[in-house]
């Protein structure tokens, strides 16, 4: 059983291998989390990201959650953008492509057109 | 929406776009009723715009007129046996108090609140934030000023500190409800 004071091994560790790199310019993923958001899996779909990311030791990535970003019917909508700025949005996304981006877009630097809100839409 | 902990991930979302910074939310369970309390210092409603709060055909939302949160979260505890009232105070904030008919044959399953209380964390506007849940034996305790404190200026909206904050409170919920679902 996990218990609050083990967060403190968890902060020392994670201040010897980090080296400042949660510093600015890391990539950011924001999450869709209105109504219709959730009631389409975004929920989900964020702990998928972070749990990869975890998993994965990936750095200076952020997760966060956004209100509700205007397409409900394309929903969960993720907008990733990489540290030099360019946002993507990618809809409809399942916990099956969210691993997708994570190694295609995260780790392998490939945007998956398939999967965006502009290539879908149409 | 199927589940309890993604209605009360709704309802806090409207004190995150109310610009609220702090939420706080208060679960309840006896052997009959699941009560839930959420709490917000958002910028809050005037009476006229309370009146039509839980109301689908209307919203403060520019882009659409339509509100699903609350008048759906209102219908679905009034049809399972259970209460919903909403009171709010315009720049003091917001509270929503509802509750569920436990043996009710149509009260939703509670759900995952650990990912409920993460995903709320993740917001970028949040600066404090507490979860309180009461059983008729045990109680649960969650801090975001513990959290912040026991990291001392380690940034908790990490990956690996999001993933452990789920589990621990994953594994205190499962401790307090017995592994209900």
């Amino acid at each position: 059983m996990k218990s609050l004071e083990d967060l403190k091994k968890l902060r020392d560790e994670s201040l010897k291998n980090m080296n400042m790199r949660y510093q600015k310019g890391g990539t950011r993923i924001q999450v869709g989390m209105g109504t219709c958001g959730i009631a389409a899996g975004a929920r989900t779909v964020m702990h998928k990201f972070i749990e990869e990311i975890n998993d994965l030791h990936l750095k200076n990535i952020t997760v966060t959650q956004v209100g509700c970003m205007g397409e409900c019917a394309f929903e969960p909508l993720v907008e990733i953008i990489d540290p030099d700025g360019t946002s993507t949005i990618y809809c409809l996304v399942t916990d099956r492509i969210a691993s997708e981006i994570v190694e295609e877009h995260l780790i392998g630097g490939v945007r998956l057109d398939r999967y965006l809100l502009s290539a879908v839409k149409r | 929406m199927d589940d309890l902990s993604l209605m009360v991930l709704d309802l806090s979302e409207n004190g995150l776009n109310a610009d609220a910074d702090f939420i706080e939310i208060i679960v309840e369970e006896d052997d009959k009723f699941l009560r839930f309390s959420i709490r917000d210092n958002g910028f809050g409603m005037n009476e006229e715009t309370l009146k039509k709060a839980t109301n689908p055909f209307f919203s403060t939302r520019k882009t659409r007129s339509i509100g699903l949160g609350l008048s759906f979260v209102k219908e679905t505890a009034l049809s399972c046996g259970g209460e919903f009232s909403i009171h709010s105070i315009p720049f003091v904030g917001t509270t929503v108090n509802f509750s569920f008919q436990k043996d009710h044959i149509d009260t939703p399953p509670f759900g995952d609140m650990s990912q409920t209380l993460i995903t709320i964390l993740t917001h970028a506007n949040i600066k404090d934030f507490h979860y309180h849940h009461q059983t008729t034996k045990e109680e649960f305790d969650f801090k975001l000023s513990e959290v912040i404190h026991m990291l001392k200026g380690v940034d908790y909206r990490q990956s690996e500190i999001l993933s452990w904050l789920h589990e621990y409170v994953k594994q205190q919920l499962d401790k307090i409800r017995g592994g209900v679902k």
